[in-house]
């Protein structure tokens, strides 16, 4: 049982590092930058103190 | 210490006669067995005396022991029957029961159970070495339950020894993952027995007893079920991290595709720059555009890119500001922000593309205090360095997968130690190692 486990989690480091390489091949990101920004509702300025 | 059974004569079955009752009692290991109780009316019996002499007799009736006494069952390849019954405690609390196994050619061996679990225990012929960790064939046992005084309870079967309701020992425990090092002391001797623990589905099979339900604390011997997948898991884990750590080296490099100069003033007038053209030549690429205002202070840049394809008129859009503040207080000078802006955009085809920049200047001037004396003329041009890269690789990805890795080993790591927190909470030495860090975490 606890073999099976091991390779069990070494399918899901397999799974991890393919997602990771289509993320490079297709160069996507969740957090990719996008969109235009929203008017007026950048506030400016320092917000030191 | 018990007869070795091996280089002695195999025993005879002898059949005798309760003295109390005048029930036939069947003495299974006739010839070592000194006492025994009778399985009728539970009488203590010195069967060691040709005319059985009746040591202890109590009227009341035999323990339906959750083995009886009289099965036969296979152990580790050896067909053992249990022939002794022994109900033990500390003073009335902490009780377990012990069942004598015997086997003709193999000697006598322990089945000892507090419920929780089953341990299969042989007598040693040599102790231990060492003090308070002990040592026995290059293995150490860390001590688990500090001295005490056990008594026996309840009597019922054969034994190798003339044993009695109300004996008492001299108990010390110690432990190393799936064994026991048992310390029984009394005035005249010290026996030391070594239990394995066992399987509940080996035993179930053995000797038909019932699984045993949920436990409300690991066994003190008990093997933690996470550890044998930690160490195999930890080295998956640290070549799968090896190999996410090649693959963002080697795949995830960028290169600079352009480079431009926009004039720039901060005076909020609109600017528009094209930027162009960008040529990529993957198949998929992010598109990384960084800017530097060398001259930005107490202001700030707004930027719109649109990436505009030649081909096709698809846009790919995206907004970036470049803000820096500085000034004096009380504590002394600060700055805030940067005169840099960075966006990325992601999964933008093969093509040939330009770069469509909106952007204007603005001052901070709240307070007066932190103008900036170049920005009075509105006809100052100052200057921003636009760089576009072409990328593959996002670092929050690098991020994600090095979490999504580690997670179920964290996962198993911290079941690990709540198992060994538990385990070791019984101890009379309290909790050791990582498992003593958490030991606060539930006062």
């Amino acid at each position: 049982m606890m073999a099976r486990i091991p390779f069990g989690y070494a399918l899901w480091c397999l799974a991890v590092l393919g997602l990771f390489v289509g993320s490079i091949f297709y160069a996507y990101s969740p957090f990719a930058d996008g969109g235009r920004a929203p008017a007026g509702a950048r506030i400016y300025g320092p917000t030191h103190k | 210490m018990p007869p070795e059974a091996a280089a002695a004569p195999a025993p005879a079955v002898r059949a005798l006669t309760c003295p109390s009752c005048g029930g036939t009692v069947t003495v299974r290991a006739a010839g070592y067995t000194v006492t025994m109780a009778c399985l009728y009316c539970g009488s203590l019996l010195d069967v060691s005396d040709p005319d059985v002499r009746l040591i202890t007799e109590y009227q009341q009736a035999a323990a339906a022991t959750e083995i009886p006494l009289g099965r036969r069952g296979t152990l580790r390849g050896i067909e053992w029957e249990a022939i002794g019954y022994l109900e033990k405690s500390e003073n009335g609390g902490y009780p377990w029961v012990e069942y004598l196994l015997f086997n003709p050619y193999h000697g006598y061996r322990w089945l000892v159970s507090d419920g929780r679990g089953w341990s299969l225990g042989e007598m040693l012929t040599s102790a231990p070495s060492g003090a308070s960790t002990l040592r026995l064939d290059n293995e150490s046992y860390e001590p688990f339950f500090a001295t005490a005084r056990a008594q026996v309870d309840y009597v019922l079967g054969e034994f190798y020894w003339r044993v009695a309701v109300g004996e008492e020992v001299e108990t010390a425990d110690f432990v190393r993952p799936g064994w026991m090092l048992s310390k029984e002391a009394n005035d005249k001797e010290i026996n030391w027995t070594l239990s394995e623990l066992l399987d509940p589905k080996e035993m179930q099979s053995a000797f038909g007893v019932e699984l045993p339900g949920p436990a409300w604390a690991p066994l003190p011997h008990q093997p933690s079920p996470y550890a044998g997948f930690l160490g195999p898991a930890a080295r998956v884990a640290i070549a799968a991290a090896l190999v996410l750590a090649l693959l963002a080296m080697f795949m995830g490099s960028g290169n600079l595709v352009f480079s431009h100069t926009m004039p720039v003033a901060f005076d909020e007038k609109n600017f528009t720059s094209n930027v162009g053209p960008i040529r990529l030549n993957r198949p998929y690429q992010a598109i990384d555009i960084r800017t530097t205002s060398p001259d930005l202070e107490n202001g700030w840049i707004d930027f719109d890119y649109a990436l505009v394809s030649r081909e096709t008129q698809a846009s790919y859009e995206a907004y970036a500001a470049a803000e820096r503040y500085s000034g004096r207080d009380s504590d002394g000078p600060w700055t805030e922000g940067s005169r840099g802006a960075h966006v990325k955009i992601a999964s933008v085809p093969r093509g040939t593309y330009d770069l469509v920049v909106d952007y204007s200047g603005h001052r901070w001037s709240q307070t007066g205090a932190y103008f900036d004396p170049r920005w009075d003329d509105n006809q100052a041009r100052h200057s921003v360095l636009i760089e576009v890269r072409q990328a593959s690789l996002f670092a929050g990805n690098f991020w994600i997968a090095l979490i999504l890795l580690g997670l179920p080993l964290i996962f198993a790591a911290w079941r690990h130690l709540s198992f060994e927190k538990a385990r070791q909470e019984q101890s009379d030495f309290g909790p050791s190692g990582l498992a003593a860090m958490f030991q606060g975490d539930d006062e």
